[in-house]
């Protein structure tokens, strides 16, 4: 599982009320998703005499962290599996803390975290200041709003990552962690997916092209007076990432990590590329279309084949019909952009992929870091797909390692 | 386990419903066929203790057998071939006497294989029972033996990626032969006189020689003539035009950091395929088989290359191929370690051959007076039989009205996920344990040949059964007009 300190972001002796609190903010882009008021149940068994008293500080907490309430049901029965993914982050009932399988209470007599009015409040501002910290919302050059993050030292040299498309800042927060020791990061979660003002939702329909997408990294990085940065790119971050090395020198180099590549007949996709390929390409034909597969896609067995830790993250883009339509539209485009025109990038480049990644092929990156002018390639003997989002220290210090040989200057602001 | 009579025409017979009690038998019934004493045994095999039967019957229904044929060349093994005598002599050679696993030449866990003319994939096969987790690269230039590899792979569910192609020293295109009857011998340096010679050895030391040519005039001129005819006929070569790549692109290509073992039987292109390798790949390489073809002091060169490249190497003939120049040639790194020839498993037992040798003696214990079936075959389902009158009830899942080309679209997508015994009227697609995965690809793999929104995602849920969904195919009506049941 993840470690305390990082993607669960709560110190270990948290009290049950930070932690409840964390794990609402963390599941906070599922719970605004849509306009609908999501249904939980709790992880372990609470008799219905006590629910009244969870929903409650569910409301409150909620409030106080500015995010729609999820509704409490007794069991689990017909929840789809972003319910379910949430609910178990949220693991109400377990007497420890949220999404630490193992711990639970005797049976149905959970004990409620007692806040008065001003514990929730300094409960809730504990959480929304916790790193990452609340998000930025910066304009992208055609208006869309974007809900940016920016950690470390402010002179340091700038490292922009590039999560993979659609997914919540959550995933990435390792590695922003990771880096920002030493490094200016920031990141930003796709356009139009997310919801950015007060309210839920997505907001309206947006360009979902790759130049509009690669131009967000670099609306990022004016919006935090950035002049030049390494981009990191992860999965389908790495087409964003390359495409805005491809129109901008801005990006002075790139580290594009676990690939998901399309690159026509010159390198194999597996199975997982290719279903999601078509998976997308029928979500983007209409919201009609999207609707049917979201009936499909949110079937609780969904949930089977993803990691438990991460379920929460992943289902973002499959939470309501609407985001799973414009998921079918933006990561559609990166996952069919024929990348071969993109390997003109001259910036100095590191290719990272593992044997072991069943999910992007790693064939994909071999090919880019072979046509690539000035790239290196790592070719780890073990490391699954998402193990990538873990910024383990052996990655961690790989890039680090890059980063020192080439951003050896320190930043210049705009 | 259930047993049926067909509409009348099959028997629900005490017989039947003792072969119903073998384990590897999920449906039978025994049809009356004009001069079958026994009458005929239509079995569906159990999808779960008789594996590699039940997924060759489904692959079978969904036309993916093309001109190729079940073969069992054991009692443990069944596979898809193109000639009976070839698949026999490639079992024998690979799996009986281990051809390519000697003198310490072995496979670590989870190993990464190549498998250079990969013929049928026969030798895929025998690293992937043998080594589980096995990731094999089958590189095999002609269509027809390509798709027997892929079949293979997917009926023994191994991890097999089939590339269609030569290998050379360098990327390009290549004249090829093809010997439909004497596929082992098809090449890049096929020569019609020099092939001729080398089969003639063979025939003249194999077993071949009694099975075929022997008998007529054992020893004398008539043995001669026949056998002329039968290289001739083994060797009516079809020429054609193939892509070429090397061993380096492939290595780089799939992202190999590693090649645990590296087969290569290529009909005396070996040096040419030995020579696509570049500095970089060729330390990837941990183990090498090679079968070299003794032209022009071709089996020094190779142990020559092979040596300078840092492998400790010996070479050996099979006793059977003494008057032709193949020799093996056994190829390890010092650091690769030496191990004994890793164990197939066969774990999706029965063949067909050995469910009836077992029908027939449990048959024979518990009715002893009551003749067995003269005719024994593996179904998918159990429809009306070849010849039989049509059953009162449609055994065909489709509607009436649909076109049966579309159905047939469906009922391979549907077979191919969910199996033979699936391909029923009301079997329904929840469930049988479908998931968003298996309806993303069955919407796919449907949309792939007859279009897009051929099937509405909504269908699935509103009438997820096979008659259900192959009834909105033919209409082509929207999800919302479909009936619902």
């Amino acid at each position: 599982m993840t470690s305390p300190a990082t993607r669960t972001g709560v110190a270990p002796g948290a009290s049950p009320g930070d932690t409840l609190a964390r794990a609402l903010l963390d599941t906070g882009s599922v719970l605004r998703a849509g306009t609908g008021r999501l249904r939980v149940a709790p992880t372990s068994p609470v008799s219905a005499a006590r629910l009244p008293a969870f929903q409650s500080l569910l409301d409150r907490l909620s409030r106080a962290l500015g995010l729609p309430g999820p509704e409490l049901v007794a069991t689990s029965e017909g929840l789809t599996a972003p319910e379910l993914a949430v609910g178990r982050r949220l693991a109400v009932g377990n007497t420890e803390g949220a999404g630490r399988p193992g711990d639970t209470a005797a049976a149905g007599n959970a004990v409620v975290p007692e806040l008065d009015d001003r514990a929730v409040a300094e409960t809730a501002h504990r959480a929304r200041t916790a790193f990452p910290g609340p998000p930025l919302v910066l304009t992208a050059r055609d208006g869309t709003p974007l809900r940016c993050w920016a950690a470390g030292p402010p002179d340091a040299p700038a490292v922009a990552v590039v999560g993979a498309c659609g997914m919540p800042v959550g995933l990435t927060v390792n590695w922003l962690a990771a880096l920002s020791t030493r490094y200016r990061v920031v990141t930003w979660e796709s356009r139009g997916l997310f919801a950015t003002g007060e309210g839920a939702g997505p907001g309206g329909p947006v360009d979902h092209s790759v130049e509009a997408q690669s131009e967000d990294l670099l609306a990022v990085l004016d919006g935090f007076g950035i002049a030049r940065a390494h981009a990191l790119g992860l999965c389908g971050g790495v087409v964003v990432a390359l495409a805005a090395a491809a129109r901008s020198e801005r990006i002075d180099s790139l580290s594009l990590w676990h690939g998901d590549w399309e690159l026509g007949d010159a390198a194999p996709k597996t199975t997982h590329q290719r279903d999601m390929e078509s998976l997308l390409a029928m979500a983007a034909r209409g919201p009609k279309q999207a609707a049917g597969l979201h009936r499909i896609l949110t079937r609780p067995s969904t949930l089977d084949g993803l990691r438990p830790d991460l379920a929460h993250y992943l289902v973002h883009p499959y939470t309501t019909a609407e985001l799973l339509y414009r998921y079918g539209q933006l990561n559609g485009t990166l996952m069919t952009t024929d990348c071969r025109k993109l390997l003109t990038a001259r910036q100095p480049a590191l290719v990272v992929t593992s044997d072991q990644d069943t999910t992007a092929h790693p064939a994909g990156s071999v090919h880019v870091a072979r046509h690539l002018p000035a790239a290196e390639l790592r070719v780890l003997p073990t490391g699954d797909h998402l193990g990538a989002f873990d910024a383990r220290p052996h990655l961690v210090t790989l890039a680090e390692e890059f980063l020192r040989s080439v951003t050896d200057h320190p930043r210049k602001d705009t | 386990m259930n047993v049926h009579s067909a509409a009348g025409t099959g028997r629900s017979t005490p017989a039947a419903e003792v072969l119903a009690r073998h384990p590897a038998v999920a449906e039978v019934v025994i049809v009356d066929e004009p001069g079958t004493p026994g009458g005929h045994a239509r079995i569906v095999p159990d999808r779960e203790t008789a594996r590699t039967l039940s997924r060759s019957v489904v692959l079978e229904a969904a036309d993916r057998l093309g001109g190729l044929a079940w073969h069992e060349p054991a009692d443990t093994i069944r596979v898809a071939g193109l000639n009976r005598g070839e698949t026999d002599f490639l079992y024998r050679e690979i799996f009986v006497e281990g051809a390519y696993f000697r003198h310490g030449i072995t496979l670590p866990r989870a190993p990464v294989v190549l498998d250079v003319g990969a013929n049928i994939g026969m030798f895929s096969l025998r690293a992937g029972l043998a080594a589980p987790g096995a990731r094999v690269i089958a590189v095999e230039p002609v269509a027809e033996l390509a798709a027997a590899v892929r079949l293979n792979a997917e009926l023994h569910g191994l991890d097999v990626t089939v590339l269609q192609t030569a290998l050379g020293r360098k990327q390009g295109e290549t004249s090829f032969t093809f010997y439909p009857h004497n596929s082992v011998m098809s090449g890049r340096y096929a020569d019609a006189a020099q092939d001729a010679e080398v089969l003639r050895g063979y025939l003249l030391t194999g077993d071949d020689a009694g099975a075929e040519s022997a008998g007529e005039d054992p020893g004398g001129d008539g043995r001669s003539r026949s056998l002329d005819r039968l290289v001739g006929d083994r060797l009516a070569a079809r020429p054609r035009r193939v892509p070429v790549t090397t061993l380096g692109n492939v290595i780089r290509d799939h992202g190999l950091t590693r090649v645990d073992l590296l087969k290569i039987d290529v009909e005396k292109a070996e040096s040419e395929v030995l020579a696509g390798l570049d500095e970089e790949t060729w330390e990837r390489v941990e183990q090498v088989v090679v079968e070299v073809h003794d032209i022009e002091g071709r089996l020094q060169e190779v142990l020559g290359t092979l040596r300078d490249r840092g492998f400790d190497v010996t070479h050996d003939q099979d006793p059977r191929l003494a008057l032709t120049p193949c020799h093996n040639v056994y190829a390890r790194r010092p650091r690769a370690g030496v191990g004994a020839p890793p164990a197939p498993v066969f774990d999706g037992v029965p063949t067909l051959r050995r469910l009836e040798g077992e029908l027939r003696e449990l048959l024979a214990r518990a009715l002893p007076s009551a003749p067995p079936p003269g005719r024994w075959t593996a179904v998918p389902h159990l429809g009306p039989a070849p010849g039989a009158p049509a059953p009162a009830t449609p055994a065909s899942p489709a509607p009436a009205a649909v076109a049966p080309e579309r159905v047939a679209v469906l009922a391979r997508a549907w077979t191919d996920l969910f199996g033979a015994d699936a391909l029923r009227s009301g079997a329904d697609f929840f469930e049988l344990g479908g998931d968003s995965l298996t309806a993303v690809r069955l919407l796919a793999r449907v949309e792939d040949e007859l279009g897009p929104d051929a099937l509405t995602p909504d269908l699935i849920f509103t009438d997820g059964t096979f008659a259900g969904l192959a009834a909105a195919l033919g209409s082509g009506r929207p999800a919302g007009e479909v009936p619902r049941p």
